[in-house]
């Protein structure tokens, strides 16, 4: 059994948790319960023929209130970014996110997490700031905690890469 | 005042870690943990400790800090764990003695429990968005209409057609400053 590590990153409120809930447990909840503390989730998977546990760390949103530790990131072998595409400043934030996790980690799988899909008609994130980030070779894949859209995806795809020889 | 050891054998001890609702575990090399208290009401329904991550990587940072910083204390951030019935957070804390690594895990309730704090904060920070994003909104079509009407202001206009420009340049007026008492955006930090 292969064992990987993944962190979730974003500023808060973009549905961290509800990514992880959705894709472990099958669950969201519309009431927003703003991560506080550390919580790690397992998921374990089958892709391509071998059987891999996820460690999901669900590491509280970036803000004025709290500062993510880069420890935290040690031993990640990728993270999924997230984005909430109804407010345009989380995209600033995930920037300056995978500039630091690029610092800890290196060039490390991951995937943007475009999230909140449902709600299309509060979108903010515009297609020439998603071009803008595809143009970096950033994999985006436009998601809903709510309604379940690119959430396996998200996690099958970065998993993938991530047992991909480096 | 008894040394260190008679303090260890006073079955006292057992009852004031009890009461403090605290769980006492040593750390081996081995990467498993031995009780040295009976585990904690809150703890039942839980996971083994051996299967927290988040404990895992605590004591990696432990053994380093405590390596360098004879008789110091560190404390871990706080983590959550689903137990029972609910989630808890937890804090642990780690100290040698007689080169064992013991950590000390403690249930974060009541006034040590932040989190209905920061939620109601980020939960203000939110709706502070939706307004200044709100506010955003309306500056644009506001200096769209002011030039309009200074544009106005400036044409040849009958007695009754500027009448009613200047009556509108006055509620214009009266417009811009209750848009600049909106909420600004939030400053990045």
């Amino acid at each position: 059994m292969i064992s990987k590590k993944i962190c979730m990153l974003g500023s808060f409120a973009v549905g961290k948790t509800s990514l992880v809930s959705q894709y472990v447990s099958s669950l969201f909840s519309d009431k927003y319960l703003s991560t506080v503390g550390v919580k790690v989730d397992r998921k374990s998977m089958t892709i391509d023929g071998l059987d891999v546990t996820l460690m999901l760390w669900d590491l509280y949103g970036e803000d004025g209130f709290q500062t993510v530790q880069k420890s935290y990131l040690r031993g990640a072998s990728g993270y999924l970014l997230v984005v909430d595409g109804t407010r345009f400043q989380t995209l600033a934030a995930a920037r300056d996110l995978q500039k630091m996790a690029c610092g800890v980690l290196g060039s490390v799988p991951f995937v943007v997490a475009l999230n909140k899909a449902d709600l299309a008609s509060e979108w903010q994130v515009d297609d020439r700031a998603l071009i803008a980030i595809a143009e970096q070779g950033w994999p985006i894949i436009r998601t809903s905690a709510k309604t379940g859209l690119g959430v396996q995806e998200s996690f099958e795809r970065l998993t993938r890469a991530m047992l991909e020889p480096q | 005042m008894t040394n260190g050891d008679d303090a260890l054998l006073d079955p006292l001890i057992g009852d004031v870690i009890r009461g403090l609702d605290l769980a006492v575990v040593e750390w081996a090399l081995d990467g498993t943990y031995r009780p040295l208290s009976g585990t904690p009401r809150w703890f039942t329904g839980t996971v083994p400790w051996s299967s927290l991550p988040f404990l895992e990587h605590f004591v990696a940072d432990a053994r380093r800090y405590l390596h360098d910083h004879i008789g110091g204390v560190i404390a871990s951030d706080q983590f959550t764990v689903q137990g029972h019935s609910e989630e808890l957070l937890l804090r642990a804390r780690a100290l040698k003695v007689d080169q064992r690594l013991v950590i000390a895990i403690e249930r974060l309730q009541g006034a040590a429990d932040m989190r209905p704090i920061l939620r109601e904060a980020r939960q203000q920070a939110l709706e502070h968005e939706t307004l200044a994003e709100q506010a955003r909104s309306i500056h644009a079509p506001l200096a769209n209409v002011t030039e309009a009407v200074e544009h106005l202001q400036g044409s040849a206009l009958s007695e009754p057609q500027r009448a009613i420009v200047d009556h509108l340049a006055r509620s214009l007026e009266r417009l811009r400053e209750a848009a600049a008492r909106l909420p600004p955006a939030r400053k990045k930090r």
